[in-house]
């Protein structure tokens, strides 16, 4: 998928002019940057959710899924309720969508909590629901807007875990945004950091290996991780 | 199996036998204060005045004037209940029909009840001025309450469920309904209680043909008060029940929480 020459406008407030960006498929790619430099208008120009001028080249057709900072989950649907929700329409069969729920849900290690109601799990639960959500729902591409945030660190280690054991079957295209350079190197293929306004690629760099084998103790890691602070600093 | 009997208990007391001591206090009090007084003209025994509910129970005069009465009642909260929830499901998608609703509403507030009552008895005949009063004082309390149960609506849910291209019939199922629901039936509520005792004062003051309202007055103008208090149990026992249904519907709608 290439961005190409995509302009945006809030009124007066420019947040892209040609700008330039190429996600790769099947990879997981993660944008950093300040708050308000345009992270989650470009995931909205991207799965289609807001006007701008440009292109976007792309070989296959996209469908979408999203994982939300907040879970977004409807408080008087169970767990269930709320993943039957969203799934109804793509999938006709109800045995079939049965199947898949449960079996999600297993893989999230959150089967116990099926008939529970939103009001009744802790934020981490909630969000690992709306992965579930996202994995479920027949799509080939995965934005994200900062699912992890505000999670306390053990919970997110684990979550990014279990996303990264799920992701690994479909290998769905994701872009995600984030805060923590720490989650973007655990996670990410593809790392862009972007900033400035209009919004500018600031620094852009790949990361090879498989990311379960990760250790962010490891000279390369610190090196990126310095890069990439003194970018923001700058 | 012991600790699910002893909290069937614990509801018990809590829901049933605190209310009964809170009535059972209310009768003594006023038995007490009808013994002092002793003169069944002013203040009759509560046994007494039970006794004229339950030969007023064999009359078919009764019978008619309770069911004209809760018909009133009822035509008039529907049309309230239908004019609240289209306009405020207009004001909620048009932002300008909301700005222009806003003064009427607040004006139907404002003006004295006894003003709306005494103008359209005036302008109405006296079987139809009731349901008139009753739907312009009832409306606006309905039209508020939905337009904060909108309010309830979560936009990142509904941000969410676009994204996913969930169908509308779902969304209004699913999300639109059971989001309005707990608050809008609160607005029913409230307005349902109201509205029963705002079509009885009417009808004392129209002299409603075959009304409870029109036999209230009647029994005050031959000092016969027991018969009053009668009548009085009837309409609390009428929106006793009406609540009830409300109280009902809500517990088998919400079950989240």
């Amino acid at each position: 998928m290439y961005l190409k020459n995509i302009n945006k406008k809030y009124g007066d407030n420019e947040i892209f002019n040609n700008f330039n960006l190429s996600i790769p498929d099947n990879k997981i790619t993660i944008i950093l940057g300040d708050s308000g430099v345009g992270k989650s208008t470009l995931l909205n120009i991207i799965s289609d959710d807001t006007e701008f001028q440009g292109e976007i080249i792309d070989e296959i057709p996209r469908t979408f899924s999203a994982v939300f900072s907040e879970q977004r989950l409807l408080k008087n649907l169970t767990v269930y309720g709320n993943l039957d929700y969203v799934l109804k329409n793509k999938i006709r069969d109800k045995k079939e969508r049965n199947n898949l729920i449960y079996r999600k849900l297993e893989s999230l290690e959150i089967l116990d909590k099926i008939n529970d109601y939103p009001s009744a799990l802790s934020t981490g639960i909630g969000q690992r629901v709306a992965l579930a959500r996202a994995f479920l729902y027949p799509s080939n591409t995965i934005i994200m807007d900062e699912p992890f945030r505000g999670l306390d660190i053990g919970i997110k280690a684990r979550l990014i875990k279990l996303f990264y054991n799920i992701w690994m079957e479909n290998k769905q295209t994701v872009v995600m945004v984030t805060h923590d350079v720490n989650e973007a190197l655990l996670m990410a293929d593809k790392i862009v950091v972007i900033g400035n306004k209009p919004a500018t690629i600031k620094y852009e760099v790949s990361l090879n290996g498989v990311q379960n084998d990760r250790d962010l103790a490891e000279d390369q890691y610190k090196n990126y991780y310095s890069e990439i602070l003194s970018v923001f600093l700058k | 199996m012991i600790i699910v009997k002893i909290n069937k208990f614990k509801d018990f007391i809590k829901n049933i036998f605190w209310p009964f001591v809170g009535l059972g206090i209310f009768f003594i009090i006023w038995y007490i204060i009808a013994r002092i007084i002793n003169l069944e003209l002013i203040l009759p025994s509560p046994d007494e005045s039970f006794k004229r509910l339950f030969i007023l129970f064999g009359k078919s005069f009764f019978w008619q004037a309770v069911l004209s009465t809760l018909t009133r009642s009822i035509i008039s909260f529907c049309i309230s209940l239908v004019l609240g929830t289209i306009l405020s499901i207009l004001s909620y998608i048009f932002k300008p029909i909301k700005k222009i609703i806003a003064p009427i509403v607040v004006l139907l507030r404002s003006v004295p009840t006894m003003s709306i009552i005494l103008i359209s008895l005036i302008w109405f005949k006296n079987a139809v001025a009731p349901i008139v009063i009753s739907t312009i004082i009832t409306f606006p309390i309905l039209y508020s309450g939905f337009m904060s149960s909108l309010d309830e609506i979560d936009r990142k849910v509904v941000e969410m469920s676009d994204f996913y291209h969930v169908p509308f019939i779902q969304k209004l199922l699913k999300l639109f309904l059971p989001y309005v629901a707990p608050s809008s039936l609160n607005a029913i509520q409230s307005g349902l209680s109201f509205n029963i005792k705002l079509i009885i004062a009417a009808e004392v003051l129209a002299s409603t043909t075959q009304s409870m309202g029109r036999y209230m007055q009647v029994s005050k103008v031959y000092l016969d008060t027991a018969e009053l208090l009668g009548w009085t149990i009837m309409a609390i026992l009428i929106s006793y029940l009406l609540e009830s249904i409300i109280l009902l519907i809500k517990k088998i709608v919400i079950r989240w929480n």
